[in-house]
């Protein structure tokens, strides 16, 4: 009886301390709930209406919005005087680093909306991992609603590769010369997993919190992060340079029938770095329209502000502040000379 | 033996801490006169904890010199004496008289020590990644680029400072005193809810207590503390303070954060004349109490500005951060920040709260029955390991020193 007596007692104030650190962590924001959930025809999707913060390389505090992507509440009915400029990408465009107000997205809306006599939108759909592939299939099944009159596609060379089929997401086929989407991982086992749970990491921090430790020891990290300096064991790799085994020789069938499925007339692609020039040129020809912030960025660097160093962590990774305030005018350049 | 001893001891300091600094703030003066002093710098790495281990080293020293100990006879205890681990880095700046006897005749620990010990350590842990960590994440990236954030937001990273330092080092205080007494050794306090002070005499006096304690004994009172007429215990204040400042760090910015807190002292004697200061907070009607929650307020909003010259880089930057404060300017998560800053103020007092009812730093273990207790340990411990391991931990502030 005794023993019952203190497993209940255990019981009762583990559970209350967890509930009273539960709300301790959601007050002083010290780890979000997760940014995304989801979603049958996406595969992934952005939780709308959600707070979030993120530190990582820089530091970000901001929100999605309503309609489930980054940025104001833009309607995808849109007005007679707008004019819309989509982003698409990976984590250079999401930009959980950090704030709207210092993203190439909201410099972009402030120079253009000077600049054009309509009400200027940019909307950010970034997502963290994503290919033209899967930019392609977010287009088709969601960023198309919004209507936007310019599409920006931020690619590196690794983003036009199209051998990075997740079992969580839509992708690209041919068939017959024809493109098609698949929708295939709505059957996976590990896509069904984390629809079902996924409401646990997207009502309970600390649920997320322990995911993201459970993540960490699947990738391997558990005796690297436990010995630290003294783990000598391989560390993780870079998990996109491990899986991508980039072909940089020319695009594939795959790659093409993407580009000629995009609308040309509002597509460009902003290049994430320099790409060969038998690619650059292979685009050309497909009469994709290019802007490149590269020159600018090396610029940049030469002038003594390295646009992936980030003062605070002391890290090298995404664009910095310096960056975006660079990237936004070299679009906003480019955008002015298009339209 | 006394002024050699202690000459080595400020020389080993001078030349690690101090050498870079003082070349560093002749070489203005050097160039006016056409001089260059570059051949001089030299890439010394300071040896951490090196500010502490020195402190405790010259105790020993002074007091034997004082009579107020015998010296011991057996190195050994005396190299443990300065190295022993769990106090190594970053204190508490133990004396001699209290730490070597423990450590000549070392015994088994009390059950009631390893009880303690283990509280003492999870509530430390607890401190330092879950409140000191967090904010100094947020703290680390608004002062390195303040020109990226607004007037509310670095004001909230300055109080969120005054939080991460208190909840870093009083954190690692505690580990300290917990690893030690489950090695059957006791040290001493460190911290007294320092940020529950009326005023900032008493601040002190629970604030990094060992240091201050140290500063008391071996600096205030040999320059003649308060013996020496008005003039010269402000002086004496001054100096001790600004001596304390220099201590921190080999950086003006430091020193003005001293020569603050020296003010503050001796406006406070002088207003305080011969009458004691307050150290508890004793009220009675609710009026009393306003007064003291003023009071109170009044010594935290003092004390955090001289945390902007401990935590910012240079002069420049804390003139950029009060322009900023001088012309102020909301950004668009005001009402984040504040609730952020609230709600780790709010776990903060919780601890001081309880520590200072129980007066004890193992509150944790009066809650009665037992079988509860376990349970928000192991609660506090899990999501503490939690954090660890999802999160690259930042150093302990006061490692640097």
């Amino acid at each position: 009886m005794k023993k019952v007596n203190l497993i209940l007692q255990f019981t009762f104030g583990f559970i209350l301390t967890l509930s009273i650190l539960e709300l301790y962590l959601r007050f002083a924001e010290i780890e979000s709930l997760s940014a995304h959930t989801y979603d049958l025809t996406l595969g992934t999707k952005v939780v709308p209406d959600r707070k979030l913060i993120f530190f990582n390389e820089g530091f970000y505090m901001g929100n999605t919005n309503k309609y489930g992507y980054f940025g104001p509440n833009y309607p995808p009915q849109r007005s007679n005087n707008s004019f819309r400029i989509a982003l698409l990408g990976d984590s250079y465009v999401e930009g959980f680093q950090l704030f709207d107000r210092n993203h190439f997205r909201s410099l972009i809306e402030k120079k253009l909306d000077k600049v054009l006599d309509k009400d200027v939108e940019v909307m950010n759909f970034g997502m963290s991992g994503f290919s033209l592939e899967d930019e392609y299939c977010y287009y088709t099944n969601f960023v198309h609603k919004f209507d936007p009159d310019v599409l920006l596609f931020f690619l590196s060379l690794s983003d036009l590769n199209t051998n990075r089929k997740s079992s969580d997401k839509p992708y690209c086929y041919l068939e017959n010369d024809s493109l098609k989407i698949s929708y295939n991982f709505r059957n996976s086992d590990s896509f069904l997993f984390k629809e079902k749970t996924s409401f646990l990491r997207g009502k309970v921090t600390i649920f997320k919190t322990l995911n993201n430790c459970m993540e960490l020891v699947k990738e391997g990290m558990l005796l690297p992060i436990l010995f630290d300096k003294l783990y000598w064991g391989n560390k993780r790799e870079n998990k996109e340079d491990a899986d991508i085994k980039v072909n940089n020789s020319s695009l594939s069938k795959e790659t093409i029938a993407i580009i000629n499925a995009l609308p040309k007339e509002k597509t460009y692609f902003v290049l994430k770095e320099n790409l060969p020039d038998n690619i650059i040129n292979s685009l050309l020809q497909l009469g994709v329209k290019i802007i490149n912030p590269n020159p600018s960025l090396e610029t940049l660097k030469k002038n003594g502000i390295d646009p992936k160093f980030w003062k605070a962590t002391n890290k090298n990774g995404h664009w910095n502040a310096a960056a975006h305030a660079v990237v936004s005018d070299v679009i906003v350049n480019e955008l002015k000379i298009y339209l | 033996m006394l002024l050699t001893s202690i000459t080595i001891n400020l020389s080993i300091l001078g030349v690690f801490k101090y050498y870079g600094f003082f070349i560093e703030s002749l070489t203005p003066l050097a160039t006016i006169f056409g001089g260059n002093l570059d051949y001089l710098h030299l890439n010394i790495i300071l040896p951490v904890g090196i500010s502490f281990y020195t402190f405790q080293t010259m105790s020993y020293t002074i007091d034997i010199y004082k009579g107020e100990m015998k010296p011991t006879t057996s190195f050994i205890d005396f190299a443990l004496f300065v190295s022993f681990f769990p106090q190594l880095v970053a204190g508490p700046i133990e004396r001699a008289k209290n730490l070597l006897p423990q450590l000549s005749s070392i015994k088994k620990p009390t059950q009631t020590q390893i009880s303690k010990g283990i509280c003492l350590v999870v509530l430390g842990m607890f401190k330092k990644v879950m409140i000191g960590d967090t904010c100094g994440r947020i703290v680390d990236h608004i002062f390195a680029q303040q020109e990226l954030y607004f007037s509310d937001e670095l004001l909230a990273a300055l109080i969120l400072f005054s939080i991460q330092i208190y909840a870093d080092f009083s954190g690692y205080s505690s580990i300290a005193r917990g690893v030690a007494k489950l090695l059957g050794i006791e040290l001493m306090k460190n911290f007294e809810q320092p940020y529950l002070s009326s005023n900032i005499t008493e601040f002190w006096r629970r604030w990094h207590i060992s240091l201050s304690s140290w500063l008391k004994d071996y600096l205030y009172i040999p320059l003649g503390g308060n013996r020496k007429g008005k003039v010269r215990t402000y002086i004496n204040l001054m100096l001790t303070m600004l001596l304390g400042g220099l201590w921190h760090g080999a950086s003006w910015t430091f020193v003005v954060w001293g020569g603050l807190h020296g003010i503050y002292l001796s406006i406070h004697k002088f207003f305080l004349g011969n009458k004691k200061p307050a150290f508890e907070y004793k009220y009675h009607k609710f009026n009393d109490f306003i007064i003291y929650l003023f009071k109170t307020f009044s010594t935290y909003v003092l004390v955090l500005f001289t945390w902007l010259f401990f935590r910012e880089k240079s002069f420049s930057d804390a003139v950029y951060f009060i322009d900023k404060m001088i012309n102020w300017e909301f950004g668009e998560f005001t009402s984040r920040f504040l609730t952020i800053t609230l709600s780790f103020m709010v776990v903060v007092l919780f601890f001081d709260f309880f520590e200072y009812k129980t007066k004890s730093h193992t509150f944790l273990l009066n809650i009665k029955p037992h079988g509860i207790y376990y349970g928000i340990a192991t609660a506090l411990l899990f999501l503490t390991l939690l954090f660890l391991f999802q999160n690259q931990p930042l150093p302990f502030v006061y490692f640097q020193f």
